[in-house]
Order: structure tokens, then sequence, then C-alpha cells
């Protein structure tokens, strides 16, 4: 808690770098969390393309809107939120779910593979990526809403528009349904990785 | 099936509980088996595989490159035209005031310009409000300066001044009006 707490400050010098007009601010915030939001629209859209036209929409959001952070949040968290809107967006407009689905079947992997990663790491990051792909989308939000931007589920809640009670129960589904398609790939509990 | 890892234990692992409500948690994980499995499951999968590492993904370092020339791009814009901003905050309503100024000030000298025509048309002068401007008919008529000089002055004036410049009944306007600003304009020059 102290160390996210510390985390939230060094955002916030970053942040007024960033708002003095020093180019190094934006820089090392979109390094410490761009990765993380990649991710995030990475799995909730299956397409590699379509995730790095939202990256970029993100982060120019994030650019254009820079007066309304508020600074008792967590960046990271405000930062997911603007990625969350993307995602409604996404598949509200182009109505892609359905597509998305049947196209991730088997070949997430190949979609996913970045080159510099290590042959553990890249075999567990295929697996853990395709695990995710399998859940109900609602439950993949939720999972990487809290996982990888680390929105706590009060907030998860208000960016779905659903009570927290929902929220936890979304995610208690997505982490029976991760342990099952784990279990699917060889891997039946994290000490035979 | 107990709900308490539901409702509360994934807030538990995720320090998102008050220190009591903690506490209260870990009494009940000491005597529920499935609540206390459930989190030390959760607990361990958080740490080896739903981590940042594995999670999170790189985008083409093309993205990244044109992403981070926007941002900074956008910030120096921004800072550019921050006198501009200031402006825009700050200097509303000096200006304001001044358009209103000028405004004001056209009015009377449109005024003053349609009264000098006038007078020029129907009197055969122009009025003025410059003291350099009115010294000379001041000195060449000298205004009265009591009761009795003033119907001494109308007497005389009636019978003989027909060089005044200024003639009550000249023309068609009445141009009193006029004469009385030339004279309380002339007084002081007296």
């Amino acid at each position: 808690m102290e160390q996210q707490t510390q985390q939230v400050t060094d955002d916030g010098q970053l942040f007024d770098k960033w708002l003095g007009g020093d180019p190094k601010g934006f820089s090392e915030l979109y390094g410490r969390y761009s990765g993380r939001v990649f991710g995030f629209l990475l799995r909730m859209t299956g397409d590699r393309e379509v995730a790095e036209d939202m990256l970029q929409e993100t982060f120019l959001a994030a650019i254009r809107n820079v007066g309304q952070f508020d600074r008792s949040r967590s960046f990271l968290s405000w930062l997911f939120g603007i990625a969350h809107k993307r995602t409604i967006d996404y598949y509200r407009h182009a109505k892609v779910e359905a597509d998305h689905v049947d196209d991730t079947d088997g070949s997430v992997g190949s979609k996913l593979e970045t080159p510099e990663d290590s042959l553990s790491n890249k075999r567990l990051r295929k697996l853990v990526g395709e695990a995710v792909q399998r859940l109900e989308p609602s439950q993949r939000e939720v999972f990487m809403l809290r996982e990888l931007g680390g929105v706590p589920f009060k907030e998860i809640a208000e960016m779905m528009g659903c009570p927290i009670n929902t929220a936890l129960g979304r995610m208690r589904l997505a982490l029976i349904n991760m342990r099952k398609e784990l279990k699917k790939r060889g891997i039946d509990n994290v000490q035979q990785i | 099936m107990c709900n308490k890892f539901e409702e509360s234990g994934l807030l538990y692992v995720s320090g998102e509980l008050s220190p009591v409500e903690a506490r209260e948690y870990e009494s009940h994980v000491a005597v529920c088996e499935e609540c206390r499995r459930e989190t030390e499951a959760y607990q361990r999968e958080r740490a080896e595989l739903y981590t940042v590492d594995i999670l999170s993904e790189r985008p083409n370092p093309v993205v990244d490159a044109e992403i981070l020339r926007l941002g900074s791009a956008a910030r120096k814009a921004s800072t550019a035209f921050m006198p501009m901003l200031f402006l825009k905050k700050y200097a509303a309503l000096p200006i304001f005031i001044m358009l209103v100024m000028v405004a004001v000030g056209g009015y009377f000298r449109y005024h003053a310009m349609v009264a000098d025509k006038l007078v020029a048309k129907y009197g055969g002068e122009a009025t003025s409000s410059s003291p350099s401007d009115s010294a000379a008919p001041a000195a060449a008529y000298p205004l009265p300066v009591n009761d009795e000089e003033l119907a001494l002055s109308d007497s005389n004036k009636s019978a003989s001044d027909t060089n005044a410049p200024f003639s009550k009944t000249r023309g068609n306007m009445n141009l009193e009006g006029v004469v009385t600003v030339k004279e309380s304009v002339n007084e002081p020059g007296k």
C-alpha cells in the first residue's frame, strides 16, 4: 500500500513535469504505463493493429483532457478509465465481439508474440494470454482492469455502471474460468509452471 | 458454499479493506477452509501468473515513437500559447472598458462635429471647445460680467451691433444654446 502511495506521488511529479512543458514527464509516464494499457487493449480487442490505434487514441485523449485528472486518484486508474471507454466504443460501434471470439480461437499466441521474450516467459505469456482471451468479455474486462490496471473494485464498478458486488462476482468467475483454461493447457497450479 | 471470499476475500487480497474489515476476514479464514484455499490460490496466482510482466504487451516501436512525438508536441504547443491564454483570461475586461471609452468618445466627437457643421451652415462661424479657437472672438466681444452690464450690452447690441458673429435671430435655427455654450467656454479666458 505504501509502495502504491509512493508510486502515485511519483506519478504526480511526472505529471507536473509534463504540465510544465517538460517532455520527459510525458515520456516517463508513457514508458511506465503504455505496456499495461496496451496489454489491456490487446486482450480486449484481440487485434494488435486495432489495439495500437486505440493506444494512440487513449494517450491523445489523456493529453486533451489532462485538466480533468483528479490528483486524489491513481494516474494509472485514470488512464485505464480512458482506455476502457475506447473498448466500449469499439464493441458498440464495430459490433465485432462475435467475430472477435471466432477469430481468436487457436490463433491468439501468434498475434500477441513479441520477439524479445525469453523462452519460458514467452510460453507463459502465450498460455495466460490464451486463457484470458477465452474469458467472457465482462469477466475479462474486470480481470484485466484489476490485475493489469490495478483499478480498485469500487472504480471498476463505476466504470462498468454496475454494483460492486456484480464486479466482484465477475472477478470470481474470471478466476475460476482462468484456472480451468490454464488446466487445459497443462498448468494445474502455479507450482507446475 | 461460502461467499465470503467473493464478498471480502477479493478485496482483502487487493488491499481494499479497512484494517478492521481485514482483521474480520482473517478471523473468518482461520475457521473456513474453502475461503482459506481460495485466498491462498489467488495470492499465488497474482504473484506468479497475473503479473505486469506476463499480462502487459509492447506496441510496435513506430507507434511508441508517434505517441511520444504527439505528447511532447502537444505540451510544447500549449505552453507556447500560454501568453495568449493569459490574455484571454485576464485582458477581456480592460479591453471591453477601452472599447466602451472609444465608443463614448466617438459619440461626443460626432455630436461636436454635427454642431460645428450646423453652426457653419446657419451661423457663419463654428463653435469650438478649444480655448485657443475661441480666444479671438472673446477678445473682440468682451462678455458682460454683471446684470447692469448685461442690460447695457443688450440694448447696445439691438441698436448698433450688426457685426456680431452670432445673431440669436439669424437663420432658421435658434442658436441661443450654441451662443450660451460659447460664452461659458469663453468666460475663463476673459
